[in-house]
């Protein structure tokens, strides 16, 4: 692969990478260093790559989370932001409360433990077995923040309904 | 639960993935990115060259060695020339022609089997 086709791929996919890792991150500069990073290895790795250019979204991404996931890791712990900072660096379209932006609103107000897994799970497209073992906890306990969160969302798109 | 529980998850990983796919990196990002793809690939072209300007004087200095080790009169020849009692004469230019061809078709061949360093199934 190229310069021009690896470039005129990451252009199709640079925004939605960059979300990803803001959602995992919580942080500008942490997102921009995992892009930045994942970029790099996915250009030096794009020899590993099979399935040519169709499977290079779901390639690069997955290099992405793992870059954002080794970020999390050597930070320990995520400073926590402040809702509103959050809501606006996310950019989520939370006025118009369409899906999105429904979910956006739910998700953010899991707790913080919650809140990963269920990124990870939906937006990274771990397994939950990975899942437990970037996070360094039981199968068991993934199962259970899930089921955690499912039943608070439930609960809260319920308690909207009414 | 089952099912509920499906819908559940179905709706939230396809809000969360059209959220993402709406995502747009700032222009001075993306330029960056550009940039930085441009270097590592200039790089990896000077890294490409050296490697095989390296590689192409080791085999020459290799092949020169061994002629001149299992030859001593391939070697009398190439240092005073060729005389009547040895009429061999040993020019240089042949010897790099028939080591260059074959190392470029190898270099080129090989260059597409490089840089499997990350694998992500």
């Amino acid at each position: 692969m190229g310069e021009e086709e690896f470039l005129t791929l990451l252009h199709a996919e640079e925004g939605k990478l960059y979300r990803i890792a803001l959602a995992i991150l919580c942080n500008e500069q942490d997102a921009w260093d995992a892009l930045q990073q994942a970029t790099e290895r996915a250009w030096y790795g794009r020899g590993a790559l099979r399935g040519g250019a169709g499977a290079f979204p779901a390639w690069i991404k997955k290099i992405l989370v793992n870059q954002s996931l080794n970020i999390l890791r050597s930070k320990k712990r995520i400073t926590p932001i402040d809702p509103q900072e959050m809501r606006d660096l996310l950019d989520f379209p939370g006025e118009d409360m369409t899906d999105m932006g429904l979910v956006w609103e739910l998700v953010w107000k899991l707790g913080e433990e919650h809140r990963k897994v269920v990124i990870l799970r939906y937006l990274g497209g771990l397994s939950l077995k990975e899942i437990a073992s970037e996070l360094g906890i039981s199968l068991g306990t993934v199962k259970s923040r899930l089921n955690t969160a499912h039943s608070r969302l439930r609960e809260k798109i319920n308690g909207d309904d009414h | 639960m089952g099912s509920e529980s499906r819908d559940l998850e179905l709706w939230l990983e396809g809000s969360m993935q059209r959220w993402a796919e709406q995502g747009q990196l700032p222009r001075g990002k993306s330029i960056q990115l550009d940039k930085m793809v441009a270097r590592m690939a200039q790089q990896e072209k000077r890294r490409r060259l050296m490697r095989a300007a390296f590689s192409f004087v080791a085999a020459f200095i290799v092949c020169i060695w061994l002629l001149f080790t299992n030859c001593p009169v391939a070697a009398a020849n190439y240092f005073s020339g060729p005389t009547p009692a040895s009429p061999f004469d040993l020019s240089i230019l042949p010897v790099l022609i028939s080591l260059a061809v074959p190392f470029i078709v190898w270099e080129k061949s090989a260059g597409h089997k490089i840089n499997d360093e990350v694998r992500y199934e």
